[in-house]
């Protein structure tokens, strides 16, 4: 069963191990997450509906144009929340900003990339080492 | 904070208005269900549409693409499109964040939808 009362707060709650594969399933993960460490609340109700408005657009990239979800990851701290999305491209959100190399971005519907950098604190995307990319981002809860 | 419960979408008609009423969470999985509904407004050509989110949990910008399609292709044809809610906080922040609240023509109810003067025709 779940050690609750265990540290740290990382992937810890009901769903753990259970792997993500749509934006559904990601967004039930992360309240499931919140819930399970009483972050459901607080004096920021409006910062959940952005963490998971955040989470679904997320995945919702990785699997329509991200040629796949490979990963996504969870992380809650006093602040906010961590969130790892891994795919299977190498295509760039339209808009990043990069320093050079760029392979190539894709298109989205417009609306989703354009939300997630409004709302995260952080948007960080990393090449990964077999292919593919990670989008990292922090979503504060404070 | 309950867990998510997948779309529903279903169609009526009130007053000549085909209303399309989207239940639960919808993001890009089940947006085609609503793409779909709004399409039977181009086949079936009612005086006015009205999309009605007042049952909608969630919804991410999956739902965006479809209503400006939809929107488009209404204004095409010279009929009316209405979104109404009361929206959930999600749906209301969804609008803000993306700043399309002034894409569509908004109401407060089904009611106050189908009660709208169509700015094309006066009625």
């Amino acid at each position: 069963m779940n050690p609750a009362n265990s540290t740290p707060a990382a992937d810890r709650g009901p769903g753990t191990g259970a792997a993500v594969t749509s934006a559904a399933a990601a967004r039930d993960h992360v309240r499931a997450l919140l819930r399970a460490h009483g972050r459901t609340g607080g004096p920021n109700p409006d910062a959940v509906i952005d963490l998971l408005l955040v989470v679904s657009e997320l995945v919702t990239n990785a699997i329509r144009h991200g040629d796949g979800l490979a990963g996504f990851d969870a992380t809650l701290t006093d602040a906010g929340v961590r969130l790892a999305v891994r795919d299977h491209s190498d295509a760039l959100p339209a808009r990043t900003h990069t320093t050079g190399g760029i392979p190539g971005t894709h298109r989205t519907n417009g609306y989703g990339w354009p939300l997630i950098v409004r709302l995260c604190d952080s948007v960080v995307v990393e090449p990964r080492p077999g292919g593919g990319k990670t989008i990292r981002v922090f979503v504060p809860l404070a | 904070m309950s867990d998510g419960a997948e779309a529903t979408v279903t169609r009526g008609t009130a007053r000549d208005a085909l209303v399309v009423r989207v239940g639960g969470d919808i993001d890009h999985a089940s947006a085609f269900r609503l793409e779909e509904a709004l399409s039977l407004a181009h086949r079936t050509g009612p005086e006015r549409t009205v999309v009605d989110l007042s049952a909608t949990d969630f919804a991410d910008s999956s739902i965006l693409h479809v209503l400006l399609e939809a929107q488009r292709a209404h204004r095409a044809r010279g009929t009316l499109m209405v979104v109404c809610g009361p929206f959930s906080d999600i749906v209301r922040r969804l609008f803000d964040v993306t700043g399309t609240e002034g894409f569509f023509v908004l109401a407060d109810s089904v009611g106050a939808a189908l009660e709208l003067p169509d700015p094309a025709t006066g009625r």
